[in-house]
């Protein structure tokens, strides 16, 4: 009885087929494959870093390590996977090398400023004031502990997944972005709009930190979220 | 912009400008070096470097492990016949003249202890103060050392101690004698002898 063979997604053959290209030196292919991970390389290095501030750089080292190491591609994982890895060590290692180089000013948003009156506008503008406290409130955080927080509760990636990517344990990935989270929640407290952002990143680590108390600072009083 | 959806992220994306010039720097690079993993191994310096320190620190240790004497036995027995012998323990030295037994136990508490059978020794001893005691036995006679080069000769008959210079104690029978340069004691009697002969072995000090 001659057994099938098991069978592959068409994805996978596809993707195996375009690495081989990519091996041959085929630049056709190879711009293929920048073309298809491209984006989802940047907004991966762009959550964790929080600005395009030197991602063109980043992106540019990214897929020089993928197209020299594509050798290595044994297809265990998905490409995508595979590559996300390199947008990580990249993050990691900017963040080592520029750690404590920039710190951002802590601003305060003041109401009714906006240039316009239309409320999207309005929006649009303490989404990103918003965005840009976490990113200060991240700014000093340990490299490893601010991307194992970015990528679980900004990529929405899973902490095994995250845990794989970083070459951790699950359970250090999710003391990492447990011990985020916590340090942010302190200075939330006497940050309503980080409160607020902060609200909206939903962690599932498994590590439950119980009710957090946010100081309201327009009147002073305090709530339980 | 990105499979991440829902994300509380807005990714600000990069105009086509912006990626015309990535794909453009990156694949100058690819053109203009056979990209391989070369770039990617750690510089030359620590590819020889951590190498050779680690050889050194061997080197070292095994250099240092070979010039440390060998442990003694315990207890060494020293039995000599035509010629001395002579023995270092620690800061001290012990030399047998022929025809000589002696046993040294060495012990972290109790010191040097040396145990005359018969013969005669010479010691030159570091100064004792805060060190393990330094003692020679010699049948009913002890003899003990505070900083000196003394002798010791003892057989069935007789003991007798020398000191050269320093200080030694002699306790026989509960009585301590304390002996000073050139000082001699010989069963139980204590007195100078002028200008002793220089101990087996001791030479020139």
């Amino acid at each position: 009885v001659e057994r099938a063979a098991p069978l592959q997604s068409v994805a996978w053959v596809d993707e195996q087929e375009l690495v081989a290209r990519c091996l041959e030196g085929q630049r056709a292919a190879q711009r293929q494959l920048f073309e298809r991970e491209k984006r989802r390389v940047h907004a991966t290095l762009y959550r964790i870093l929080g600005s395009n501030q030197h991602l063109e750089g980043l992106v540019e080292d990214v897929f020089l390590s993928v197209f020299s190491f594509l050798s290595k591609f044994r297809g265990e994982s998905s490409l995508s996977t595979w590559i996300d890895g390199f947008a990580v060590r990249a993050a990691l290692g900017y963040l080592r090398s520029h750690r404590g180089r920039r710190r951002q000013p802590h601003l305060r948003l003041v109401p009714g400023r906006t240039a316009c009156d239309d409320p999207a506008a309005e929006r649009r503008a303490r989404a990103r004031e918003m965005t840009r406290r976490l990113y200060a409130a991240l700014q000093g955080m340990p490299a490893r502990r601010r991307t194992a927080f970015a990528l679980c509760a900004l990529d929405h990636r899973s902490p095994g997944e995250v845990a794989a990517l970083m070459g951790a344990t699950v359970i250090a990935t999710r003391v990492r972005v447990w011990c985020a989270r916590r340090l942010l929640e302190k200075r939330a407290r006497v940050d309503p709009l980080l409160a607020e952002y902060l609200d909206r990143v939903t962690v599932s680590i498994g590590l439950d930190v119980g009710p957090t108390r946010v100081a309201s600072v327009a009147d002073g009083s305090a709530s339980a979220r | 912009m990105s499979d991440r959806d829902g994300s509380p992220v807005d990714v600000e994306p990069f105009t086509e400008l912006r990626w015309a010039r990535v794909e453009r720097a990156m694949f100058a690079q690819l053109e203009d070096r056979p990209w391989d993993a070369r770039a990617y191994l750690p510089p030359r310096a620590l590819i020889v470097g951590v190498p050779a320190i680690a050889l050194g620190a061997i080197v070292f240790l095994l250099v240092h492990a070979l010039a440390r004497p060998p442990a003694l036995p315990d207890p060494v027995r020293m039995a000599t016949q035509e010629s001395p012998s002579r023995l270092t323990v620690g800061e001290s030295s012990i030399v047998a003249a022929p025809d000589s037994l002696v046993l040294i136990r060495r012990d972290e508490g109790r010191g040097i202890e040396v145990t005359i059978d018969h013969g005669r020794i010479d010691c030159d001893v570091g100064p004792r103060r805060g060190r393990a005691p330094f003692v020679v036995d010699a049948g009913k006679v002890r003899v003990r050392a505070v900083g000196t080069a003394f002798s010791v000769a003892h057989d069935a008959k007789s003991t007798s101690v020398e000191v050269a210079h320093g200080v030694a104690e002699v306790v026989t029978g509960g009585i301590v004698s304390t002996l000073h340069d050139g000082d001699r004691w010989e069963n139980g009697a204590t007195g100078s002898v002028g200008s002793p002969e220089p101990p087996f072995g001791s030479g020139p000090r």
